[in-house]
């Protein structure tokens, strides 16, 4: 079979869930204290499609206390970004909708990009009216589990056909 | 900007066919070259604009042919002319300066050919070859089982970026990281850097040495290599020129000797 490697970031407020939607499913990942220092997880996740197996490399960035620099450091040559909120909090939804914004305008053109509405398993009214406001890609709720694996499986499903 | 871009393909194809040990002559036609070049250099936007945009290719592929160790010396004088060239009036004074600048360094390079086993007080455990822009891992060569190498490679990837925008300056690379009687050494090239875990005492001569050993990898076999699917495909290319280079050059040093270990090995 073969394999590729790919880069995946995954940015959002802080709290939205990002580190627990990777600890779900991933193959395997780094102590959590020693890399706090740098502002970064990095950790990786095998998935396939079709008869491709894709090596997931995904960096969750602790974007709140960093430099413009580092940050687009980190960001830089990714094939996928996955932008998470917390479908408790609608802050978090416009944050990442101005980071889309500038994310695409800038040198990310080519980059795969994908909304993460996360916490699904909170909303307690009927989803389709409560989330009706919002445009997302992905309903997941890293807690119970739902939707993540797809989301991970359509994220390299989409850069594997770029 | 065809004009000024076929240039450069000629020099750098050049540069790819010529006789690697007829140095002089070598450097002759690239000098010849480069005078044509300047002669092209009637509108200093559309210059820098292919200096920009071949940058990655052209030091690549020129760095380790030049000569050893004036890959950063190129890097650095791409990005200076092309700085130079943006306040266009001192456009033709740059090109000469980085002629001269590069015509004195080809004049300096020797082809030293100093063998690595003579360092003996440190072994080489293991080499990444990870790309700059991702972090991801292109190759291995290693005769310890590393668990997961291409998280290794990503970590050292964010490490380094985080040394680099933290502390340093436009130009500045992380050179060497050191956790007990380990070091790992890195060697920045372009498109993709080196990562050697080391054990022991890492003097200068063996740092060099594999740096020598880093440029001529790169100019034999990595630096036309297309990054564009890392595969399978492609690490079993980049690791077949590990092994060619490493396995000869550490053969009748047991403490050194990668390529034999290798085979019981993974
Ligand atoms: N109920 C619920 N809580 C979640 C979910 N995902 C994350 N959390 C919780 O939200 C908090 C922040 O999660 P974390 O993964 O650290 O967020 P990060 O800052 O984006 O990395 C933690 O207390 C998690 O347990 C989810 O899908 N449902
Ligand atoms: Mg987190």
């Amino acid at each position: 079979m073969k394999t590729v490697s790919k880069k995946i970031v995954l940015l959002g407020n802080e709290g939205v869930g990002k580190t627990s939607l990777v600890k779900r499913y991933v193959h395997s990942i780094f102590n959590d204290e020693y890399l706090t220092t740098i502002g970064i997880k990095i950790s990786k996740k095998v998935v396939e499609v079709g008869d491709v197996k894709v090596n997931l490399m995904l960096w969750d960035i602790a974007g709140n206390m960093m430099s413009k620099t580092l940050y687009n450091n980190y960001l830089r040559g990714a094939h996928g970004v996955f932008l998470v909120c917390d479908a408790m909090r609608p802050e978090t939804y416009e944050s990442i909708m101005n980071e889309r914004e500038n994310i695409l305008s800038k040198d990310f053109q080519g980059t795969e990009t994908a909304v993460i509405m996360n916490k699904s398993d909170l909303i307690t009214e009927d989803p389709t009216t409560y989330l009706s406001a919002f445009e997302f890609d992905f309903l997941t709720s890293a807690k119970k589990g739902d939707n993540v694996e797809s989301a991970f499986i359509q994220m390299a499903t989409n850069i594997l056909s770029k | 900007m065809p004009a000024e871009k076929d240039h450069f393909e000629e020099l750098r194809n050049l540069i790819l066919e010529s006789d690697r040990e007829n140095y002089a002559h070598q450097n002759e036609q690239i000098l010849d070259k480069l005078d044509e070049l300047e002669k092209e250099l009637n509108d200093p936007e559309k210059f820098a604009a292919v200096i920009q945009q071949s940058k990655a290719e052209i030091i690549d592929v020129l760095g380790p042919v030049m000569g050893k160790m004036i890959k950063k010396f190129i890097s650095s004088e791409m990005s200076r002319l092309k700085q130079s060239i943006e306040n266009k009036s001192k456009a033709l004074f740059s090109f000469k300066f980085f002629k001269q600048r590069l015509k004195n360094k080809m004049a300096g390079v020797s082809k030293g050919d100093a063998a690595i086993n003579e360092a003996v007080d440190s072994s080489l455990l293991q080499i990444f070859v990870i790309e700059q822009e991702t972090g991801l891992l292109i190759g291995e060569y290693s005769h310890i089982n590393v668990l997961e190498p291409d998280m290794v490679a990503g970590m050292l990837s964010a490490i380094k970026s985080f040394v680099e925008s933290a502390f340093g300056e436009e130009n500045s690379e992380l050179e060497s990281l050191e956790y007990s009687s380990y070091k790992i050494l890195l060697y920045n090239f372009n498109r993709f850097y080196f990562a050697c875990v080391m054990e022991g005492y890492v003097d200068a001569e063996t740092r060099a040495n594999l740096q020598d050993d880093f440029l001529d990898l790169t100019d034999k076999t990595l630096g036309s290599i297309p990054l564009k699917d890392i595969d399978d495909k492609l690490k079993k290319t980049v690791e077949e020129a590990l092994i060619a280079t490493f396995s000869d050059k550490y053969l009748g040093n047991p403490e050194l000797n990668i390529g034999e270990l290798d085979e019981n090995g993974k």
